[in-house]
């Protein structure tokens, strides 16, 4: 598993690879000392593996995250000590280590990202071709934060995609988060094949269409499970039954 | 005989008002002792995990390092205990406090934190209270270098004006990012104000676009107060 250490002390980083050392699943691709450094390193290493200091200085940890352009590796988040960030990871379930780092803690944690990977088949990493990671499909996690609540959501739950100026509502389970992207840059990465633009404000996850129905001029009303009822403009109806020859 | 009786009931009546209001005020003034316990500085845990978490570290990387690691961290525990006991300390001591936590910030951060003390050496038989100083500079680190991808200084600087101790404690940043108002300072300002009355001051400022500063006024400490501090038993609160 690649894996990437982020944290502002280099006195920390080296604890934590050295606690590492014997775990020969997990391979340490890089360091890094705060956000800036993290996102590069993300971006050119794709690592599977975060372990992620969640007080750095500039962006901190929950920043770095929804920061990410693509995928949201697994995380696991380090402390010391922090009442707000203990609170936010309990209230989230996400998954933290106390520095310094119990080496127990430490081999149950890997093993929950070990075996979270594997419910989800990603645990043979060598077979997976090396696919121009730019395109986000269902099995891919995303890192989002809406106020005190945060997840790393499947792409694959959220049904539906919808503009609000300069934000987007992600809808998935019972949940309307906002987050700071733009319709359009989410769209350049989505896969095709999965995710479509029915029209200016709304991208549908075609897996969740329940019925298909002719509309005004041309169009089609599509109905997702949950409810939701959204309208493909005449335009893109062209395009939709193409995909979906009709 | 009655007379004799009389003025002795007299008398009597009249002590143990006196006695009553002496009562009433050391009860008033143990309360505020207890709160004063209350408001003086713990140490931060956040700093006490970092700290340990590079001493492991350094056990492997640096032993003589990791070894005065160590005791400085142990002193900086023991000095943060002591602090209910003692009213005042010298100032020799409580920058001798200072300068342990220091280099132990300076562990973690390296070349993110240059620090510099600088004491005029008639302040250092000073009479400061314990921890307030600790308190401060950890408050300067916080939000200063910690904040800073690249880091900082902090300085500390006393001297004597008008025969009063000025404390100056001056680290990169900007007090807009500050929570100025957080709970240590508010105790800093009630410490001083116990201790001290109205005589003593506590102010945060921005000195310039990239520094802040803290700064403490501390009258000497007057022949009343030190008997004060000899005379008041040290009682913990009942529980």
């Amino acid at each position: 598993m690649k894996t990437l250490i982020i944290d502002d002390e280099r006195l920390a980083r080296n604890e934590l690879k050295r606690l590492l050392e014997p775990f020969h699943k997990i391979e340490i691709v890089g360091e890094a000392a705060n956000a800036e450094e993290a996102l590069t390193l993300i971006d050119e290493l794709q690592p599977e593996l975060l372990f992620l200091d969640i007080q750095m200085p500039g962006k901190n940890g929950f920043e770095l995250l929804t920061s990410i352009e693509g995928k949201a590796p697994d995380v696991i988040f380090t402390t010391a000590y922090d009442d707000y960030a203990i609170k936010a990871f309990e209230f989230n379930a996400l998954d933290y280590l106390l520095k310094p780092i119990d080496s127990e803690r430490l081999k149950d944690a890997i093993q929950r990202v070990e075996e979270d990977r594997h419910i989800q088949g990603e645990s043979n990493t060598d077979e997976r071709p090396e696919r121009a990671s730019r395109v986000l499909d269902e099995n891919d996690k995303v890192f989002v934060k809406d106020g005190e609540k945060c997840w790393f959501v499947k792409l694959g739950k959220i049904r539906l995609f919808e503009s609000m100026g300069n934000y987007v509502r992600l809808h998935f389970d019972d949940q309307k988060p906002l987050v700071l992207k733009s319709l359009n840059s989410l769209e350049d990465r989505l896969d095709p094949e999965n995710y479509f633009r029915a029209n200016r404000k709304h991208i549908i996850n075609l897996e969740w269409i329940e019925k298909i129905e002719p509309w005004f001029s041309g169009g089609l009303l599509v109905t997702l499970q949950g409810g939701d009822r959204i309208e493909i403009s005449r335009r893109q109806a062209i395009r939709f039954k193409e995909l979906m020859s009709l | 005989m009655l007379t004799w009786v009389l003025a002795y009931t007299v008398y009597h009546y009249v002590e143990q008002t006196r006695l009553t209001e002496l009562e009433k005020i050391m009860l008033k003034t143990s309360m505020r002792e207890a709160e004063a316990k209350v408001l003086r500085a713990q140490l931060n845990p956040h700093f006490t995990f970092n700290a340990l978490n590079s001493i492991r570290a350094l056990v492997s990387e640096d032993p003589t390092k990791a070894q005065q690691s160590i005791t400085q961290l142990s002193n900086l525990l023991r000095n943060s205990l002591l602090a209910d006991r003692r009213k005042t300390v010298e100032l020799r001591e409580e920058l001798k406090t200072v300068e342990d936590y220091l280099q132990l910030e300076k562990v973690r951060y390296e070349e993110r934190l240059n620090y510099d003390i600088q004491a005029v050496p008639q302040t250092l038989s000073w009479q400061v209270p314990p921890m307030m100083l600790q308190t401060l500079v950890e408050n300067g680190i916080k939000h200063g270098v910690s904040k800073l991808p690249k880091g900082g200084k902090l300085s500390v600087e006393s001297s004597i004006e008008n025969n009063e101790l000025i404390i100056c404690i001056k680290n990169t940043g900007t007090l807009g990012n500050t929570d100025s108002g957080g709970v240590g300072l508010l105790n800093t300002a009630e410490r001083l104000s116990i201790l001290y009355g109205k005589e003593a001051s506590f102010r945060i400022y921005q000195e310039s676009q990239s520094t802040v500063c803290s700064e403490i006024i501390i009258p000497m400490l007057s022949d009343g107060l030190a008997r004060y501090n000899d005379q008041i038993p040290d009682r913990t609160p009942a529980q």
